[in-house]
């Protein structure tokens, strides 16, 4: 029976080509743009090296003050993060550094630009960088300020030629570092690992950060476990109605999180930029995906009604040959999963160009998507709702086909 | 049985089925109404019909006398409105979509004026497709629609497809396709009325055929006298109704 | 006519319904792109204000405590200057910067064109609450960015005395705020300080420039106000910017150069120094990307919907070659039928039309969309309105001559 489905389902496609090139269009150019935004957003929230162990961390990455009339929003200073985020409860380790800030270097009278993020020794011990050369730099290091960066990929082959870097030197901010490490290319998207260089906070030109309330750091917070998500954040809550505002008098409260890179997103996005709720963000990317699939749904059931309606004999005579609804709703639904099967071929071949073509173009920096199981199983899940979605009413009307009309051919 | 039974124009010495032979097709009282939003259209009144095992009769009547409704009613398609459907001596009181399509798959073939072959499937495909709603292998789908087209002499083109064939050919496709799970009952709608003389000629020899030798009962639709007047038996229908 | 061809959709409302869903979306998708298409386009055609040719940029980064942060405050939003008294640093960077032979011209800035950084205000003028961007900048900074002045004068050393601060506003804010008056002359700052305390000076608009598109081309129109930043007196402040204009034909390995001597002044600073076209470049790709993926995204879904509709049409001239044969056999001619197939066709659209339009005059009731113009949004309702027409009557063109095609003899044929 499913051989014979598939037969005729095949001789069906290849008969109403332009039927089914239309189908194949719709499924895998659909496919291909969520499949893309998939991959985008994975790419930005999933647990990728270095972040490995994200589902345990937490971030600061912002700080309000506000006041009566005045409202102050940016990232906290090292030292706001050094008198309130140190030692919090159930808290393994945590680790402070600068937003990537861009540099420029000049060589052969070229200049080269770099983001440079400067962090403390324990950044490489939360973050699981894919070491290509050497090793990081340690806490030890930072204390004694010396001068020694990690390079990624990239900025080993625009200095160094691709050849070995460890032992060599860059200037960078008008700063000389020996290079102690190269680690692969990190994806902008990755805020909180991204980088090209990476150097440590003690090599500042100032020792001024020390002190600042607000400046470009933030902090990530390895949990000992995620249970422990809601105690931290309390924790810290709690400490910041300890900030003194006697210097700046404008203000009165501070208003802060620590919170998942998630949580972290849906607050920027979120109007009121102060209060995070992941949940809607969530809903919006439901629900923006689902508003875009609705067009191509609409059109492929408008095109599987039209099929079946133009099979309207075939369909008679099947009914009239002892195929019961049931029977031949089977039949559709085997023709259009494998149609809706094809179409997701094809639009898995096509989201791969698309994400190679992105990740040649270096609009953002070190994106390399690659596919993973994750958005394999997207994908999957994707074309099975289309399959069923678009051939639910189609199937509907197909069973309530009055036989005697499908053969007389009047059907409306 | 039932005495308002109304036997019409026997055809006179044309007696083949034997008498106390097994009634095949039984309606009794069958009345069919379409509703629309105001209208009621009456197609069938009280209609009372016996065919016996083996019969070949003839259902005649001008257009719209609701020939081809009392064919779909005996074809299990249509639905009376009231009235008591039997074949094979069994009585149809489920209509249930389900129990309706086995039992149109065990007991009966449907012969079509426009022939309704699948343009995309090959001779020897469309004879299989009452096949494909039995549990059967597929060797044995195949050895029975080719047995099927064996009898209607077209077992040289088995792998052509529909379009490929003449008029006459393609009904002999279409009575293949009828005949391949060996029903009891053949439905024939205007089976000629595509076809030249010859060629309906030719088509009607293979249904007297089948009704002599493979004791099928089949029962007609038609428009052409000629044809009718071969069969055992003419049925006339007007306005819906049996008439002498 | 019209009446019959109303009939036919209604009567096949049914068969239709998925056809009228399908071009409603469409609507809504093309009057998406289509608003952000115009409105850029519109914003695209408007004069920047400035010439960006041979200006580099060099940023300065100091640690000053509140670098990256931003302060937005209602009342008054000026940073209140970060280092009083001149700098004597910044002196030295000028002085070393104009010594170049290769640099024309040099002046400070707050904040430049492509930049990311926007320092805003707002506040009750006359009775109408008005916002601004606002940007610090020195005397030089007119000629250097080449702005163009249409009334009043630019600010200079005659007013380094004065008792009050010098300002010079767009063309849009001095229409905003005194209508058809000349603004010279005027103050244009509240009475008090945003802690409530009487304001000691008022800002006085000296000149009138015609505008200051510091977010380029594609942003929408805003209100400008220049304030005078004097690095040499006690009330100057070291700018976030040094502009430099560089002779034509000035390499990049300048650069480096400059970088070098400025690091030598400055040790604690750092410098990113950027020609504002480069800048522009990568500024304008923000605009840009995302009209492109969208308007591609909308491209393709719109290319599909073409082709699933005319696959439908298709097949309804197909199911219905009775109707047309029976309408032929009683004399209806080839162009006729054409009329019929494709008037159906435009009725249907139109009712997904309606749905669409009904749905879209929600936004500015609802004021989903304040950024755009009312003109911005009639123009892409229409461009949409006609755009899908076009798209459903391409759709039709092909299955309506099919139906043209149909013979008489075919509608008893079928019977």
């Amino acid at each position: 029976m499913l051989r014979n489905y598939i037969k005729i389902a095949y001789k069906v496609f290849l008969r109403r080509k332009f039927f089914t090139f239309i189908s194949l269009f719709a499924i895998s150019f659909t496919l291909i743009v969520l499949m893309v935004a998939a991959a985008f957003l994975d790419h930005t929230f999933g647990p990728l090296a270095p972040e490995t162990k994200q589902e345990r961390s937490l971030g600061i990455y912002h700080l309000l003050f506000r006041g009566e009339r005045a409202e102050s929003n940016g990232p906290p200073g090292y030292g706001f993060l050094d008198r309130f985020a140190r030692n919090l409860p159930n808290v393994e380790k945590e680790s402070f550094f600068t937003e990537p800030g861009s540099v420029y270097s000049y060589k052969n009278g070229e200049k080269i630009h770099s983001y440079l993020k400067r962090t403390d020794g324990q950044f490489w011990e939360i973050l699981e960088f894919n070491f290509l050369e050497g090793g990081p730099y340690t806490p030890d290091d930072e204390k004694n300020g010396n001068f020694v960066a990690v390079i990624n990929e990239a900025t080993r082959s625009k200095f160094f030629g691709g050849g070995p870097a460890v032992g060599q030197t860059l200037e960078a901010d008008g700063q000389r570092f020996r290079v102690v490490g190269v680690v692969s290319n990190v994806p902008m998207f990755r805020i909180t690992p991204f980088s090209d260089i990476w150097v440590p906070i003690s090599t500042m030109k100032t020792t001024a950060y020390r002190s600042q309330m607000r400046g470009r750091f933030m902090a990530l917070l390895l949990a000992k476990s995620s249970a422990d998500f809601a105690q931290i954040k309390e924790e810290y809550k709690s400490r910041l109605s300890q900030v003194d505002f006697s210097r700046e008098p404008e203000f009165t409260t501070a208003i802060g999180d620590a919170e998942t890179f998630f949580e972290f997103v849906s607050r920027i996005l979120s109007p009121r930029q102060d209060s995070s709720n992941p949940g809607s963000l969530l809903a919006v990317i439901i629900a923006f995906m689902i508003l875009f699939m609705l067009l191509p749904t609409v059109n492929l059931i408008n095109i599987n009604v039209s099929r079946i309606m133009e099979r309207a004999s075939e369909i008679g005579v099947r009914k009239a040959f002892g195929a019961s609804s049931w029977t031949l709703v089977g039949q559709f639904v085997v023709e259009n999963v494998l149609l809706t099967l094809a179409g997701g071929v094809i639009g898995f071949l096509g989201s791969y160009l698309v994400l190679e073509a992105f990740s040649q173009s270096g609009l953002i920096p070190y994106a390399e998507f690659h596919f993973n199981y994750r958005i394999f199983i997207y994908g999957l899940a994707l074309a099975l709702f289309f399959g069923l979605f678009s051939g639910v009413y189609p199937a509907w009307k197909m069973s309530r086909l009055n036989p005697i009309e499908a053969l007389k051919g009047g059907v409306r | 049985m039932d005495s308002t039974i109304l036997e019409i124009d026997k055809a006179a010495g044309g007696g083949l089925g034997p008498q106390g032979a097994k009634t095949m097709i039984h309606l009794e009282n069958i009345e069919k109404v379409y509703r629309t939003d105001r209208i009621e259209t009456v197609a069938l009144t009280n209609v009372n019909l016996e065919v016996r095992e083996g019969e070949f009769i003839s259902i005649m009547g001008p257009s719209g006398s609701g020939k081809s409704t009392l064919l779909n009613v005996c074809g299990l398609l249509d639905t009376p409105t009231s009235g008591q459907v039997r074949l094979n001596g069994k009585k149809i009181n489920s209509f249930r979509d389900k129990h309706l399509a086995r039992t149109r798959n065990e007991e009966i073939g449907f012969i079509f004026q426009t022939f309704h072959l699948i343009n995309d499937l090959s001779v020897v495909d469309n004879v299989e497709i009452p096949l494909l709603y039995r549990k059967l292998g597929g060797a044995e789908r195949r050895r029975l629609a080719l047995k099927a087209l064996d009898h209607v002499g077209l077992n040289s083109r088995v792998h052509h497809f529909p379009s490929h064939l003449s008029g006459g050919q393609q009904q002999r496709v279409a009575i293949a396709r009828a005949i391949a799970g060996n029903p009891r009952i053949l439905l024939a709608d205007e089976p000629t009325g595509n076809l030249d003389s010859q060629m309906g000629d030719e088509i009607m020899q293979v249904l007297h055929d089948l009704s002599r030798e493979g004791r099928t009962t089949i029962v007609m639709v038609t428009h052409d006298p000629r044809q009718a007047e071969k069969t055992e038996r003419i049925v006339r229908l007007f306005d819906g109704r049996q008439v002498h | 006519m019209i009446k019959h061809l109303f009939k036919i959709v209604w009567n096949r409302k049914r068969a239709n319904f998925l056809i009228i869903v399908e071009i409603f979306f469409s609507f809504l998708v093309l009057f998406s792109v289509a608003v952000f298409a115009v409105y850029y386009t519109d914003n695209y055609r408007r004069p920047l204000g400035y010439s960006y040719d041979n200006v580099w940029n060099i940023e300065i980064e100091r640690d000053r405590g509140q670098t990256s942060v931003q302060t937005s405050n209602v009342d008054d939003g000026k940073t209140p200057p970060a280092a009083q008294g001149p700098n004597p640093t910044i002196s030295q960077l000028f002085y070393a910067l104009r010594g170049f032979d290769e640099i024309e011209s040099v002046a400070g800035a707050g904040t430049v064109p492509y930049s990311h950084s926007t320092s805003s205000s707002g506040y009750e003028l006359n009775g109408a609450l008005v916002y601004f961007q606002v940007n610090r900048v020195t005397d030089s900074f007119k000629d250097l960015m080449r702005l163009e002045l249409v009334e009043g004068r630019w600010f200079g050393k005659e007013d380094a005395g004065a008792n009050y601060n010098p300002v010079v506003i767009n063309q849009r804010l001095a229409r905003e705020v005194f209508g058809g008056e000349s603004p010279l002359g005027k103050k244009i700052s509240p009475d008090t300080e945003f802690d409530g305390r009487p304001r000691s000076r008022e800002d006085r608009v000296v000149g009138v420039i015609t505008d200051f598109r510091k977010d380029g081309e594609y942003a929408g129109l805003g209100n400008y106000v220049f304030e005078r930043n004097d690095i040499e007196s006690s009330t100057g402040e070291v700018p976030n910017n040094i502009v430099i204009r560089v002779r034509p034909g000035t390499r990049a390995e300048f650069q480096e150069r400059i970088n070098n001597r400025l690091q030598a002044i400055a040790k604690d600073w750092s410098f990113e120094i950027e020609p504002l076209s480069d800048m522009r470049e990568s500024f304008l790709r923000i605009y840009v990307a995302p009209i492109v993926a969208g308007g591609t995204v909308a491209a393709f879904l719109l290319i599909m919907v073409a082709l699933g509709l005319t696959g439908v049409l298709w097949q309804n001239v197909t199911q219905r070659i009775r109707e047309i044969g029976l309408r032929r056999a009683k004399g209806a001619t080839a162009g006729k039928i054409y009329a019929q197939i494709l008037g159906e066709l435009m009725v249907i659209a139109s009712f997904g039309l309606i749905a669409g339009v009904l749905v879209v005059v929600q936004f500015p009731l609802l004021d989903l969309i304040g950024f755009i113009s009312k003109g911005v949004y009639v123009s892409s309702l229409v461009i949409s309105l006609v755009l899908i027409y076009i798209l459903t009557a391409l759709c039709g063109l092909y299955p309506s001559r099919l139906a043209t095609r149909i013979h008489p003899a075919e509608a008893l044929h079928y019977e």
